[in-house]
């Protein structure tokens, strides 16, 4: 218990610092949100748009950083983010809102499905060490993985959606026709629009959880506690998935809850090239826009998820390793 | 040692045989899923437009917020005049006409008899005041800047607007007649401070009004109280969400887009040859590229180096090889010909900037600019000609044609350094004036009045180190100022045409900015479903999506195929 209040308190200094910083930086950065309003615009706009602009977003105001600051903390404490500039005079909390469930169940799930048939087979190749599939499995996707996403995507998007019209070419489900909602059609256009993406992600994603697994399996599998389980007779399935696969686990469950937090960072790549809903390119466009509210929501959230991750696996890890339990409970 | 690993007799192949079948039966149910994605065959009876390619929607109606989904303009907010930048002409619209008083400074403007709001209530004369008045009220609304020459605006009877400029100003016209999207007071007077509201469910006079919306999704339908008889003859309107323009150019290749507004290189291959006897592309011009240069720096302030850069630089080649040959080379004019025509001065017939590396020379050399061993010219204290360009890294044309420029300039003599930065540096680089040589677009207008009054006004520059608006090059010149004001002062015709032919004049001898080429409104469309669309030959107004109102007067002018 101790350990784990240790923890929290930990946890909750880092959230403080990461909120801090998300405050600093972007006010860091060169421009002002009304010139790149203004410049979005492209010639669109009178000369004189600029002081509206100015105005509307209140650039003019002089309060010192520290004011700044201050009203910033109170705000994150009220559960206010503020108003995005983007996409002015929504909410950020709206924006967030309205993207993030793609993001979550495209980039969640995706990640689930490469995390555990990643790892199922790096414990089989480990397991099956020198065999066929070990030979083939991992280069193949070291390969897969190495070409760049951007390029593989584009590919796929190409073959699989416009040259054979398998998949649709855009979007997260096909708005002609469905509205969003729980019903099947809906459902079902929405999966239709997700398998080509997801399907690049765990392509792109999946060999890092197959080598992580087969190395430490490896290493896991000379361990004299997997030779006396044999020695004992017991089933192969056993031996492989308690004695060995167990104990090989503990770094992909580590890297498994980084990546589960930065989930809500979203897919960028992936939403750019399908035109797929989601925070991804919403943060893009905050970053281009010097929108700090949408900016500092959407990073506070990230921060947020990779904290509470990184929690959930200290809690797995006092599960799964007697250690952790044993020597600081 | 045995281990564990070198046995095959712990092979199960069961097991993996269970683990295929169910990957077998997942991907059957993913193929099922896929039948009937295909967008091609038998037509939608609604009309598809690529909007914009910035991502998901937020439900912002408001025609006054810049953060505002694009169809609201035009299609549902309504102008009192239609100005067709195509051919100059002015034509009714909310308005039946307008009149200015004999000294410029009034504008009466007739307000058309029975037109009503979406929700079926009377738009009158107080409607446009009520707007005029609270883009007063919120400055933060008058984009335009409106209230900087109105002094009042009042409405007399039903079907009059009285609008007092505090001196002749015809320019205003634009603005206000134009680009200004009439409000009904019953709605926006509860709304208090217009520039913070969303508008989500918008009441304009326009042809259509909201049907659903979606972030990914927006779909207008027939307003039914629109106030031209038996219009709109189509019935829906769908704008998609894209994240970027690839997506949104694979839609228009594959026939799920009707009308589009993107740039595409080798469009023959990609968009007409797909279907040569629906597939159609217009890229009329809109504005002009300019080469900024800044005049406050030595030695680009001397006239003769600008005109040995402005020589030097190969357009045709520009042309080609950036801009797929989409956008012919600019008039030394700085006029977008041939809309323009009309101003053009008679001496300047037939004008166009060649590629003249000994005229360029020669230029260099009359102000003491003499060429070292390695090629580079250097002035008489020895010091070397060597300039930055600024390029947005994203803007990929741009950047191929800085590396143009730069090459062109080298071979003659300028060293040039090509600084590929992102968008915010740029835009911060060129509004502080902390630049050499940056390309950037310009404010086109109905007349050539509008890119000159941006570009070269001085109260429209600032010093280095403060925000210009628009003036980058920071061109501060009395001479300019007064042939602008005289222009802006005048109605009459050869009184404007005088004007313009001295800052023709001024933009030929002095090179204030460098004219690369025209930049072109993007405006892809098939007649799968409609017909009905602006060319060459029906240029009845800019035939871009983006451009407002003029995406109501196209779609006004379409009908579906039978």
């Amino acid at each position: 218990m101790r350990h784990l209040l240790r923890r929290l308190a930990f946890y909750l200094v880092a959230l403080w610092a990461a909120v801090t910083l998300n405050f600093l930086i972007p006010r860091l950065a060169p421009g002002n949100p009304a010139q790149a309003m203004l410049f979005r615009l492209k010639g669109k706009a009178s000369p004189q748009a600029i002081h509206a602009i100015n105005i509307l977003l209140g650039i003019n105001t002089h309060d010192s950083l520290l004011a700044q600051y201050g009203q910033y903390l109170n705000n994150l404490l009220h559960g206010n983010l503020g108003v995005s500039i983007t996409y002015l005079p929504t909410p950020v909390s709206q924006v967030i809102a309205q993207d993030l469930p793609w993001t979550l169940v495209l980039v969640g799930v995706t990640l689930v499905i490469s995390f555990v048939v990643g790892t199922l087979l790096g414990a089989l190749v480990a397991w099956r060490h020198g065999s066929k599939l070990d030979t083939i499995l991992p280069p193949v996707f070291t390969f897969l993985s190495a070409i760049p996403y951007f390029w593989l995507a584009l590919i796929f998007l190409y073959f699989f959606a416009f040259y054979y019209n398998w998949f649709p070419t855009y979007g997260g489900y096909d708005a002609d026709t469905t509205v969003p909602g729980w019903s099947p059609d809906f459902l079902l256009s929405a999966l239709q629009h997700a398998i080509l993406p997801a399907i690049t992600i765990i392509i792109g994603s999946i060999a890092g959880w197959i080598l992580g697994m087969r190395n430490t399996m490896i290493t896991t599998l000379s361990e004299d506690y997997v030779l006396m389980a044999e020695a004992k007779g017991l089933p192969e399935r056993r031996i492989m998935l308690t004695y060995a696969a167990r104990n090989a686990i503990l770094p992909n469950i580590t890297s498994f809850a980084l990546s589960l937090g930065f989930v809500v960072s979203g897919a960028l790549l992936t939403e750019i090239v399908f035109s797929y809903p989601g925070i991804g390119f919403a943060l893009l466009q905050a970053v281009d826009n010097l929108d700090y509210p949408l900016m500092e929501g959407i990073f506070l959230l990230i921060v947020v998820a990779v904290l509470v991750a990184n929690f959930l696996a200290d809690l797995a890890y006092v599960v799964l390793d007697p250690r952790v339990r044993h020597e600081r409970g | 040692m045995i281990s564990a690993i070198h046995h095959p007799r712990f092979a199960r192949h069961t097991r993996m045989g269970a683990t295929t079948l169910l990957l077998l039966a997942s991907l059957a149910m993913v193929l099922a899923a896929c039948n009937g994605t295909a967008k091609h065959g038998p037509r939608h009876n609604f009309l598809t437009i690529v909007a914009n390619a910035s991502g998901d929607y937020t439900q912002n109606f408001n025609p006054y917020n810049t953060a505002n989904i694009t169809t609201s303009q035009g299609v549902v907010y309504e102008t009192l005049l239609f100005f067709n930048r195509q051919d100059g002409s002015i034509n009714p619209w909310l308005a039946t006409s307008y009149q200015f008083s004999s000294d410029l400074t009034q504008i009466t403007f007739t307000i058309r008899q029975g037109v009503k709001w979406s929700d079926g209530q009377p738009m009158t004369s107080a409607d446009v005041a009520f707007t005029l008045n609270l883009l007063k009220k919120y400055p933060a609304m008058d984009v335009n800047g409106l209230w900087q020459q109105l002094t009042s605006v009042t409405a007399p009877d039903p079907m009059t607007v009285v609008v007092k400029l505090s001196g002749p100003f015809t320019p205003i016209l634009w603005y206000l007649g134009g680009q200004t999207w009439i409000l009904p007071q019953h709605i926006w007077q509860s709304v208090g401070d217009g520039s913070q509201y969303a508008d989500p469910n918008p009441v304009g006079t326009g042809p259509y009004m909201l049907k659903s919306f979606t972030p990914q999704l927006i779909v207008m339908t027939k307003n039914p109280y629109f106030w031209q008889p038996g219009e709109p003859k189509v019935t829906e309107l769908h704008y998609p969400a894209f994240d970027s323009n690839t997506s949104a150019e694979l839609a228009m290749d594959e026939g799920s887009v009707d009308w589009a507004g993107i740039y595409t290189a080798d469009i023959h291959k990609t968009f007409i040859n797909r279907d040569p006897a629906h597939n159609y592309y217009w890229f009329p011009p809109s504005d002009i590229l300019m080469l900024f240069v800044n005049t406050t720096k030595y030695p680009l302030n001397l006239v003769p180096v600008r005109k040995a850069i402005s020589d030097a630089i190969d357009r045709s080649k520009l042309s080609k090889i950036a801009e797929s040959g989409y956008e012919p080379v600019a008039s030394p004019t700085g006029l977008v010909l041939p809309y323009d025509q009309k101003y053009l001065d008679p001496q300047y017939q037939g004008l166009q900037f060649t590629l003249d590396l000994n005229a360029a020379a020669q230029e260099l050399q009359s102000v003491g600019f003499t060429k070292g061993p390695d090629g580079i010219y250097a002035d008489k204290n020895g010091k070397k000609l060597s300039l930055n360009l600024d390029v947005v890294s994203s803007f990929t044309d741009w950047v191929s044609g800085s590396q143009i420029i730069a090459s062109n300039l080298k071979t003659l003599g300028i060293d040039v350094h090509i600084n590929t930065i992102s968008q915010d540096a740029w835009t911060n680089n060129l509004t502080v004036g902390s630049f050499d040589l940056s390309m950037c677009w310009t404010n086109p207008g109905p007349t050539p009045y509008f890119i000159f009054d941006a570009l070269l006004r001085s109260t429209n520059s600032a010093p280095i180190g403060q925000q210009a608006s628009s003036n980058y090059e920071r061109w501060m010149d009395p001479t300019t100022d007064h042939l602008l004001d005289q222009f802006a002062q005048s109605n009459d015709l050869a009184t404007q045409q005088q004007a313009m032919a001295g800052i023709e004049q001024i933009m030929v001898n002095d090179l204030p900015s460098i004219p690369l080429l025209n930049e072109p409104y993007w405006y892809e469309y098939t007649t799968t479903s409609y017909t009905g669309w602006p060319d060459p030959k029906h240029a009845y107004a800019e035939p871009s999506p983006f451009s407002y109102p003029d995406d109501e007067v196209v779609l006004l002018h379409l009908q579906p195929v039978s």
